[in-house]
């Protein structure tokens, strides 16, 4: 992967900031699971609302680092700027890779990672606790599990063919741009206006079948949920309140995996095709 | 302060009898900076909207000729066979679907392009041009600049002044030495 050329460029601060982030999400995720059995356990108001406010601090301590790790990737992502030759790549690397590299690619596999984790911390728990749901879901997930690899390889896909179109048309634009002081004294602004409005138009469609996919994520895990749940009652089950929390947190975490992934492949296809 | 001075002075005497000067096409000589660009400037601003400037720098876009050279005005080639003159010499620089980019054309290709987009719709104006042949060897310059003081009528110029600090020489052209 793109990224993993990118770490060894990163200061030794990022990374704890980065790996400290990483650590309390998954602390988070296991005073989650002692919030659950609290819930289940019936334990007093006072108790579960010293947990909550415990997991409110915790976010609030893992914002404040994942943003500290963000700023600090993007200033050693500024420090690259200097090993690039060519002049209109340094000042377009200094400008906006450098941003979406820190802020878009590196912060999202860091949540990508985190979130991963927090499921793996919250299946466990319902692994060893809720067995007899792991049955339930196991035959929709067999269904839903391929069908969902297959639309994210559309969306990978996509996303490629929309990076690729950018650039062209980025690329395109800036070899016209430098002419505008010219269109200026001959008085043919509309020229390049023009231009910029017209050969966008491959790369308007493919990037709107990009984003399509992207935004068609969420309604798409919503309904695979919906059915999930109708499935679960159509068999007469009852839900105890500690799994529909865990049930809770699962889906955010899947949703952050999944709403993640589409914009970091997108951003290390741009990487790849910039040539930088 | 007095060396300033007799810069200034000398620049605007050169201005008055360039203005002054019957001749409608006007030649500046003299060696790098002797100030042949910051005369042209000043003429500029004496003519006061009627003149227009272009300096030196030709920027070639990705595009075809006739894209480089109109930049969206309103002459088709088609219309104007005097366009295709322009690169009599060059077969594959007369077809005017021929995709420019920065590989594929020479600097002395480019900066004919470069003159010709920025004289080819002159509506009467004073034209002022800074070293317009300076990639050029002196061979094409001198077809160059016969093909377009042949065809001023045609280009709507009123005035051509250009700077030049090469030792081309045409009948045509009154010179104004500047050192």
């Amino acid at each position: 992967m793109y990224t993993i050329n990118l770490l060894k460029y990163l200061s030794k601060q990022t990374i704890y900031l980065g790996v400290v982030s990483i650590f309390l999400s998954v602390i988070a995720a296991f005073i989650d699971i002692y919030f659950a059995i609290s819930l289940n356990n019936n334990e007093t108001i006072s108790i579960l609302l010293y947990i909550g406010v415990l997991r409110f601090l915790l976010g609030l301590l893992f914002i404040w680092f994942f943003i500290k790790f963000s700023m600090n990737s993007e200033i050693n992502m500024k420090e690259l700027t200097l090993n690039i030759d060519d002049n209109e790549k340094r000042i377009n690397f200094f400008n906006n890779y450098s941003i979406s590299i820190a802020h878009i690619l590196l912060t999202g596999w860091v949540r990508i990672f985190s979130e991963t984790l927090v499921l793996l911390v919250l299946s466990s728990i319902i692994f060893i606790k809720y067995l007899e749901v792991i049955k339930l879901i196991i035959m929709p997930a067999l269904i839903t599990i391929p069908l969902l690899a297959l639309y994210f390889f559309a969306l990978k896909n996509s996303r490629k063919l929309a990076t690729k179109e950018q650039l062209n048309y980025i690329n395109h634009i800036l070899t016209i741009l430098p002419i505008i002081e010219r269109a200026r004294i001959i008085g043919t602004v509309h020229f390049i206006r023009d231009k910029i409005i017209n050969t966008a138009k491959i790369y308007k469609i493919a990037y709107a079948r990009s984003i399509f996919f992207a935004l068609s994520t969420k309604p798409i895990i919503e309904i695979l949920v919906l059915i999930a749940i109708i499935y679960f009652y159509s068999n007469k089950n009852t839900i105890e309140p500690g799994l529909i929390y865990i049930g809770y947190r699962v889906l955010g975490s899947i949703y952050s995996v999944f709403n993640n992934l589409p914009i970091v492949f997108h951003y290390e296809q741009q990487l790849k095709q910039s040539g930088l | 302060m007095n060396m300033n001075n007799d810069f200034e002075l000398k620049i605007n005497k050169l201005a008055k009898d360039i203005i002054n000067s019957d001749s409608r096409i006007i030649g500046i000589r003299g060696v790098s900076g002797s100030g042949k660009s910051t005369l042209l400037r000043n003429l500029e601003g004496i003519y006061c909207g009627e003149a227009i400037y272009f300096d030196s720098s030709i920027i070639i876009f990705e595009g075809s000729i006739e894209e480089n050279i109109l930049m969206g005005r309103k002459i088709s080639f088609e219309l104007n066979p005097l366009l295709k003159e322009i690169f009599f010499y060059e077969a594959r620089l007369q077809d005017k679907n021929f995709y420019l980019d920065r590989g594929n054309i020479s600097t002395g290709q480019s900066q004919r392009i470069g003159i010709i987009r920025d004289i080819v719709d002159s509506i009467n104006r004073v034209i002022l041009i800074d070293e317009p042949t300076s990639a050029l060897d002196y061979k094409t310059s001198t077809e160059f600049f016969n093909f377009i003081f042949t065809n001023l009528d045609k280009f709507c110029i009123k005035k051509l002044i250009f700077t030049s600090h090469s030792s081309f020489q045409d009948k045509r052209v009154h010179f104004f030495d500047i050192s």
